[in-house]
């Protein structure tokens, strides 16, 4: 697998799970090599079933969002699956008002997100 | 503490160019109502902008600001900053971001310039509009409106001028479920 130094990244059998490094995700250097990695995962180590948890994360930018909307593309294009988890009320806030809340699926947990892809 | 209006701290350097928002018909706090304000010019460099987005929360904080008015308040400016200085000046390092935030337990005023060209803020797309939701770039703007109290543009476009009350009952509703 590629070096990340924005993600870590672990499997959980068929489903890649994608932790974030950093807290505030604003700075728009890191935003940019995040999106980079997050789209490496699945164009060059041809991961499609994502699951991106938020845990730990206090705070992200709409430049962050964007980099989001842009591997849901990327993983639609491939026929993937992605899933979001354990978002902070006031990011999941962000998500409601920006109506990616119906672009996203969003669950609390990684186990209750890990079932849901099994379904 | 910060917060008494006899030990208010204020800062400014650089010289402001424009007084604070008059076209607006928004409520400008004066400085020595506010626990905390600083007045300076910036260049167009995101990291300076982030550092000074750094001294607003570490002064919100001061000043008892927490959870979603807190958050609120991030979001807000750091859409607002990054706009100015990417959108606005083009990051172009001859022009300056000209900032005015104003802080107190109750109150949050900011007020940011660019000296860009300035746009329509009714031009832009509908980001929650089914054809573009899953589109990139627009949300910014909506954020802004949507988590201050009050945000107002002047007309050219290079000016925000927002307002954020702490505990602002207008949010109450959105608590998560």
């Amino acid at each position: 697998m590629s070096n990340k130094r924005r993600i870590i990244v672990s499997d959980e059998g068929a489903i890649c799970v994608v932790r974030f490094v950093d807290k505030k995700i604003v700075d728009s250097a890191s935003i940019e090599q995040l999106g980079e990695e997050l789209n490496s995962l699945v164009l060059v180590d041809k991961k499609s079933v994502l699951l991106l948890n938020f845990e730990g994360v206090e705070f992200m930018s709409s430049a962050a969002l964007n980099k989001m909307i842009s591997l849901n593309s990327k993983l639609k294009a491939v026929q993937g699956r992605l899933k979001l988890c354990n978002l902070r009320a006031e990011i999941k806030e962000v998500f409601t008002i920006t109506r990616l809340d119906r672009v996203f699926d969003i669950r609390k947990t990684e186990p209750e997100a890990i079932a849901a892809f099994k379904l | 503490m910060n917060s008494k209006v006899g030990e208010a701290h204020h800062e400014s350097c650089y010289l402001l160019t424009e007084a604070p928002c008059k076209e607006a018909s928004m409520f400008v706090p004066p400085q020595d109502a506010m626990s905390w304000c600083l007045q300076r010019a910036i260049p167009s460099d995101l990291d300076v902008g982030h550092e000074h987005i750094e001294l607003l929360m570490t002064e919100l904080e001061r000043a008892s600001w927490d959870g979603r008015d807190l958050f609120h308040v991030r979001m807000a400016v750091e859409e607002a900053v990054v706009n100015a200085i990417e959108h606005g000046n083009k990051r172009n390092s001859a022009k300056v971001v000209q900032l005015d935030f104003r802080v107190s337990p109750e109150l949050c005023y900011i007020d940011i310039i660019d000296q860009g060209e300035g746009f329509d803020p009714s031009s832009l797309r509908d980001c929650t509009d089914e054809e573009f939701v899953d589109k990139p770039r627009g949300r910014g703007v909506m954020l802004i409106k949507e988590l201050m109290s009050e945000a107002v543009y002047n007309e050219k476009g290079n000016r925000l001028t927002m307002i954020r009350k702490r505990n602002d009952p207008a949010f109450e509703i959105r608590e998560e479920e």
